[in-house]
């Protein structure tokens, strides 16, 4: 009796140490990786919002830069009206559930994006149709993975490896992502085809409180296979849970009836 | 010489019936392998001027083209860039082109299509694009209109009159889109030309892709009078255009129908072998038996002063006599077939020809007359001929009369 309740004792104390030492190699919260990237990903939905934004493409021997206002309600309705440059004001694009609609008013037509076409860029930039339609993908495809801690911009990071699912029908061999420990926020993301090449990288920084929330203004996705391709965003404005967005807002017809929000 | 012709005609037809049966193994052999060789060269070269037809002999693209196929990699039109290709000698048709890849939609349904902007008139000197048309009206200049294929309009349900809204990425990032009338359906040998060509005056291509600059081109295809001194044209076009433009020959534009006609060449040249050494065997066993059947014959000439060299050359002029009768014969016989089969192609039908349809290849089966072959399958034989020749010579100098009267 004696023995065995010495030996209880002893294998206790071994597991407590054990998950204290896991606890503390973690973090104070005690997230999983998953909900880490979960919740860096809401950090830009809200129940909806609203953004405006230009978009700069860089080329080798060119550059181009649009302007738009965008509006999200939770992550399966999405609206961009350009604002600018001329021949492209009043494009709109709509993300409906699982497709995506574009409508031109210089023919008065809205056409809806084939599956096939969803790895072509968008609008000419590093972002293809699928990044925008499949933004979820990066919470719901992968098994997410701590791998260190690092520090960007001074702040310091999550590591996070994502490796997709066997049944997940995603492009990426794997994707490395890197999520600020105090606010949240996405600061880094590498993606890598099948054969472990790195294929683009994501950047994010200047943070600052826009909508009532600390959120990064600068992104820029950097294609590491074509040379001199780049892609920046520049966030201008940023609102969450506006009263007036509902489903109806991210209707067909609406795309033809939207004018850009006054700021 | 003469004496020893004579001797060798005649024992040749000393047993007819043998004679006879040589003859005629060289003979089928001869048929069977210019029939084939026929048939397969035939179709090679139908393959290849489809494809030229459509590319053109020479293309020069901006450098890069060739690799990665974008709309980035255009270039414009100036005088003196055409100024300098009319210069260089034997190009018969320089022909220009803005192709690229857009959105095509009408009512609920889309896809993808690849625009092809052609000069109306000089395109169709060349590929007769307008006798293809099955349904309304070909091209007109400045008619800002399109032809599109009979599959596409068949999945799009759009038929002539009705508009075809077109979005796509333009020349440095801008949107592209339009909406053009279809003026006219085409019915193309291709699947893939049918369900996925848009073709369009060359200027509304221009505008669609790039409207703040005229004279956009993705490629300028050249054809030559003739196409033997094709590399020389080549070589002048690369070294006046300079770097910044890649002269690509159909050679590697054409490259994967290539490598299928040389895969398929392969097979053809096995089957080939084959019937060669039939063939071969066919005249050494009667060479073996004629050999064989005069040793008395040979001993007893010996034996009263014949030289040996002058029984080889018999015995060699019998060889090459009985398969001069089978070629001769064999040439008599397929060549008017071939020529009435080279001017009169046999029709595919079926699973065959839809293969063929898919190739973008008319389905026939075209042969080919090119005196090249004639005279290879007819010196191959007769070169395997002279190989069972040997047998006697090797006989006959080693030779024993004794050994001979003992049997």
């Amino acid at each position: 009796m004696n023995m065995r309740k010495r030996q209880f004792l002893k294998w206790s104390l071994v597991i407590l140490i054990a998950l204290m030492g896991i606890n503390s190699s973690l973090s104070a919260q005690s997230l999983t990786a998953k909900e880490v990237v979960n919740k860096s990903y809401h950090l830009f939905l809200g129940k909806n919002s609203f953004s405006v934004m230009t978009m700069t493409i860089i080329r080798p021997n060119w550059q181009r830069a649009i302007s738009m206002q965008n509006w999200s309600l939770g992550d399966e309705f999405y609206i961009s009206l350009i604002t600018a440059p001329a021949r492209d004001k009043g494009q709109v694009f709509l993300k409906y559930q699982k497709d995506m609609w574009n409508y031109i008013p210089a023919i008065n037509r809205r056409i809806k994006i084939p599956p096939s076409m969803m790895m072509q860029s968008w609008m000419g930039s590093d972002f293809t149709n699928n990044d925008l339609m499949k933004q979820n993908s990066i919470v719901s495809d992968y098994t997410h993975q701590f791998v260190s801690t690092e520090k960007i911009d001074g702040y310091e990071c999550w590591k996070i490896k994502l490796e997709p699912l066997p049944a997940a029908a995603v492009v990426w061999g794997k994707i490395i992502i890197w999520i600020a420990k105090n606010n949240f926020n996405t600061l880094k993301v590498e993606y890598y085809d099948d054969h472990n090449k790195l294929i683009k990288t994501e950047t994010a920084n200047q943070l600052k409180m826009m909508g009532g929330r600390l959120l990064p203004t600068h992104l820029e996705m950097i294609s590491n296979t074509k040379k001199g391709n780049k892609t920046i965003l520049d966030i201008k404005y940023q609102l969450f849970n506006l009263k007036e967005i509902n489903k109806g807002f991210f209707s067909i017809q609406n795309m033809q009836r939207l004018r850009p929000r006054k700021i | 010489m003469k004496t020893l012709l004579k001797i060798a005609w005649r024992s040749l037809w000393r047993n007819r019936r043998r004679t006879f049966l040589t003859a005629t193994s060289v003979f089928i052999a001869m048929v069977l392998a210019l029939f084939m060789r026929s048939m397969q060269l035939g179709s090679y070269g139908q393959m290849i001027m489809a494809g030229v037809n459509q590319t053109g002999y020479l293309q020069v693209h901006d450098t890069g083209y060739q690799e990665n196929q974008t709309i980035e990699r255009s270039f414009f039109y100036s005088d003196s860039l055409f100024q300098k290709i009319k210069r260089v000698q034997g190009i018969s048709r320089v022909l220009q082109r803005t192709e690229t890849f857009s959105l095509a939609s009408y009512k609920e349904k889309t896809k993808g299509v690849m625009i092809s902007g052609i000069d109306p008139i000089e395109q169709d000197k060349q590929s007769h694009l307008s006798k293809k048309i099955i349904e309304g009206k070909y091209l007109k200049p400045g008619g800002h209109s399109i032809v599109i294929g009979d599959k596409m309009a068949q999945y799009l349900n759009i038929s002539v009159g009705d508009s075809l809204v077109l979005i796509g990425q333009g020349y440095q990032g801008i949107t592209s889109y339009g909406i053009y009338p279809v003026s006219g359906i085409f019915h193309l040998p291709s699947l893939d030309m049918n369900s996925q060509l848009v073709y369009m005056d060359i200027r509304d291509a221009q505008e669609f892709v790039y409207p703040y600059r005229p004279g956009i081109l993705s490629t300028i295809a050249i054809y030559v009078n003739k196409d033997d001194n094709l590399t020389n044209i080549q070589n002048q076009l690369q070294s006046k255009l300079g770097k910044k433009f890649e002269v690509i020959s159909w050679k590697v534009i054409l490259s994967d129908m290539l490598q299928a006609i040389s895969v398929d060449n392969i097979s053809g040249q096995l089957m080939l072998i084959i019937l060669y050494i039939i063939a071969a065997f066919g005249i050494f066993s009667t060479v073996l038996m004629m050999t064989m059947e005069k040793r008395k014959q040979y001993a007893v000439m010996i034996s009263i002063g014949m030289k040996r060299s002058k029984l080889i050359s018999v015995s060699i002029m019998e060889t090459i006599l009985i398969t001069l009768i089978g070629i001769i014969l064999g040439l008599l016989i397929i060549t008017p077939i071939l020529y009435y089969l080279h001017l009169n192609p046999i029709p595919i039908t079926g699973e065959m020809g839809k293969m063929y349809l898919e190739f973008n290849i008319d389905p026939i089966l075209p042969f080919s007359i090119k005196p090249q072959l004639f005279i290879a399958q007819a010196s191959i034989i007769f070169g395997l001929s002279l190989l069972s020749a040997l047998y006697p010579i090797i006989y006959l100098s080693r030779f024993n009369v004794l050994n001979a009267f003992r049997h």
